[in-house]
């Protein structure tokens, strides 16, 4: 019997011991987890959106039309330049090749792309992963939302990623549908 | 001294954790095509592997026999998580390279392993040193495979391109096989170099 | 949440996404119990057996309770004994109930507790935001795909007994290659789930 509260004694406190010094780790990190996020959203934005010095974030995203096929709005962000609004930018998701594409893509008041970012993806390493490259990317930039967005007449396709390429173009194509709704709100 | 000297090289040379028990594989596998990754991963088993130890060694005696295998995974988890917290915090960036491996350091087979055969049973001096040299002899094997699979992935030692730019990666070392075939070759090299000594 | 979705999941956790062969989980029971067929089968139906129970366990406490109540830190800890608790609960089940099966698997339960494939899975089904039946059908594609890649690896490993391997190819080099082999087979899988 007296084995039992020696058992039940050393589990609970080894137990209280490890969860205090849990606490007190976590009471430290959280705060700073919290500020890095905040921070690097932040400066994406900014990269995305040069021009603006505030970011306004949609409380409520206005529902897509069909036509958007493959692509998921996550988040909306208004990007002000001394309070007026100068351009969007959105967080989507597309399916690419090994699994979801989380991009960031600033748009101006004229239907100009801004800035594109890739900011998660499952592509295949040394080939669909060169989405990020600044070499694919550089090329959507400026370009207006009306341009035709085809592979290999106005994009040139990564080699031997041709459906990674795809993926983002067609986020392209569908958030100038989504765009053209939403602007004018 | 001499002891202590002999248990840290026990865990590079005698018995290296990787190569010669097969365990603790997966998290050298799957972070080893970056360099740096597998410095951090290796600083991180490291830590974990000699804090938990270290516990585990001091209270050894006050430890009832029956509940000593949740008592060594608390400590462990504990240790775990502070290296997966503070990773988060103060590295965002290797944190989401290395991903689940970092909480999956709670179950690698070496630190149960060691906990259950050297640390309940022997003082802490000499635990500090199995636990250092396990250690340092995982990260030796990840840093290891790590090189070649930069090296030739990406033409990269360290971020800096060592071969011309023109060079196209092999894609194989970047992706699963590659660190199949690397690790069975390793192993192949120490088999023969080891029967080469023992005629 | 339409069948064809749930359908997704599980072919690419099986398949696409092996938890062995394409992300490096799970590696120690696939080396150590792969030298024949049958204690393979045998370690699959154990992990699959404890790889849903855990994983629907770890859901309901995460969701119920750490994140309404903010202790999101303590996932590591709690996740490792609830699969510890549960091999043990499990196998007084088993050995009381069906000693058939018991016998069947026993001798593989207490190997589970460490098995980084159970404890990466628990994580995955709160980090993926699963609902409950995602989680189930998550699990049990894993636990399919674990159960494949051991067989395969046990059915050539079967086989190489009655080949002719350079010496120092002999033992873990040669059950290595073969892996490696076989994760180039199933990166054809990849881009199978869109």
């Amino acid at each position: 019997m007296k084995n039992i509260w020696r058992i039940a004694l050393s589990l609970t406190v080894v137990c209280v011991a490890a969860v205090f010094a849990l606490a007190v780790v976590n009471s430290v990190t959280q705060k700073e987890i919290e500020r890095r996020s905040e921070e690097e959203l932040e400066k994406a934005l900014q990269r995305i959106a040069p021009f603006a010095q505030e970011f306004k974030k949609w409380e409520t995203l206005p529902e897509a039309q069909d036509s958007i096929k493959d692509l998921s709005i996550l988040e909306v962000y208004e990007a002000l330049q001394e309070g007026k609004r100068e351009g969007l930018v959105f967080r989507v998701s597309t399916s690419g090749y090994g699994g979801p594409i989380i991009l960031l893509v600033g748009i101006s008041e004229e239907g100009k792309l801004t800035g594109m970012e890739v900011l998660e993806h499952q592509e295949t390493p040394g080939l669909g992963s060169n989405i990020e490259s600044a070499d694919f990317l550089n090329q959507f930039i400026g370009k207006s939302l009306i341009d035709p967005f085809e592979i290999n007449r106005d994009i040139e396709a990564i080699s031997g990623a041709t459906i990674s390429t795809r993926a983002i173009v067609r986020a392209c194509q569908g958030l100038a549908s989504y765009w053209e709704e939403v602007r004018e709100q | 001294m001499k002891e202590f000297w002999d248990c840290f090289k026990n865990g590079i040379v005698g018995e290296n954790p990787v190569l010669r028990l097969m365990i603790g594989l997966c998290s050298v596998l799957a972070v080893s095509v970056r360099l740096e990754n597998c410095l951090f991963m290796g600083a991180a088993v490291i830590f974990v592997l000699t804090g938990s130890n270290l516990v585990i060694s001091a209270i050894r005696n006050f430890v009832p026999n029956e509940v000593r295998i949740p008592i060594f995974i608390v400590v462990i988890s504990t240790f775990t998580t502070i290296v997966d917290l503070v990773m988060k915090a103060y590295l965002p960036a290797l944190s989401e390279a290395l991903g689940v491996f970092i909480p999956l350091i709670v179950v690698n087979c070496i630190i149960m392993a060691r906990a259950e055969a050297f640390a309940s049973r022997k003082p802490v001096i000499l635990t500090i040193a199995d636990s250092l040299g396990m250690g340092v002899g995982y990260t030796l094997v990840i840093a290891a495979i790590g090189v070649v699979r930069e090296l030739f992935g990406y033409g990269q030692f360290f971020y800096h391109q060592i071969f011309p730019s023109s060079y196209q990666g092999m894609m194989i070392m970047i992706l699963p096989p590659g660190a199949f075939l690397l690790i069975g070759i390793y192993i192949a090299l120490l088999n023969h170099f080891h029967r080469r000594d023992n005629l | 949440m339409s069948a064809m979705d749930l359908f997704k999941i599980f072919i690419s956790a099986a398949l696409v996404d092996n938890i062995i062969l394409a992300r490096y989980i799970g590696l120690c029971p696939y080396i150590g119990m792969s030298s024949n067929v049958a204690n393979s089968l045998g370690m699959g139906m154990a992990v699959t057996f404890v790889m849903v129970l855990a994983s629907i366990a770890t859901w309901a406490l995460w969701n119920f309770i750490f994140v309404p109540l903010g202790l999101e830190y303590l996932q590591i800890m709690v996740f490792i004994l609830v699969i510890a608790v549960l091999v043990q609960l499990l196998e007084a089940i088993l050995k009381k109930t069906v000693p058939n099966l018991y016998q069947a698997m026993g001798i593989y339960l207490p190997l589970i507790t460490t098995n980084c494939a159970i404890l990466a899975v628990t994580f995955f089904g709160v980090d993926y935001n699963y609902n409950l039946l995602q989680v189930v059908v998550y699990s049990i594609g894993v636990a399919l795909g674990f159960t494949i890649a051991l067989l395969l690896l046990a059915g050539i490993r079967e086989k190489l007994r009655f080949s002719k391997v350079p010496q120092f190819y002999q033992g873990y080099p040669i059950v290595f290659i073969s892996t490696c082999l076989l994760a180039i087979a199933f990166m054809g899988f990849k881009g199978l789930v869109k």
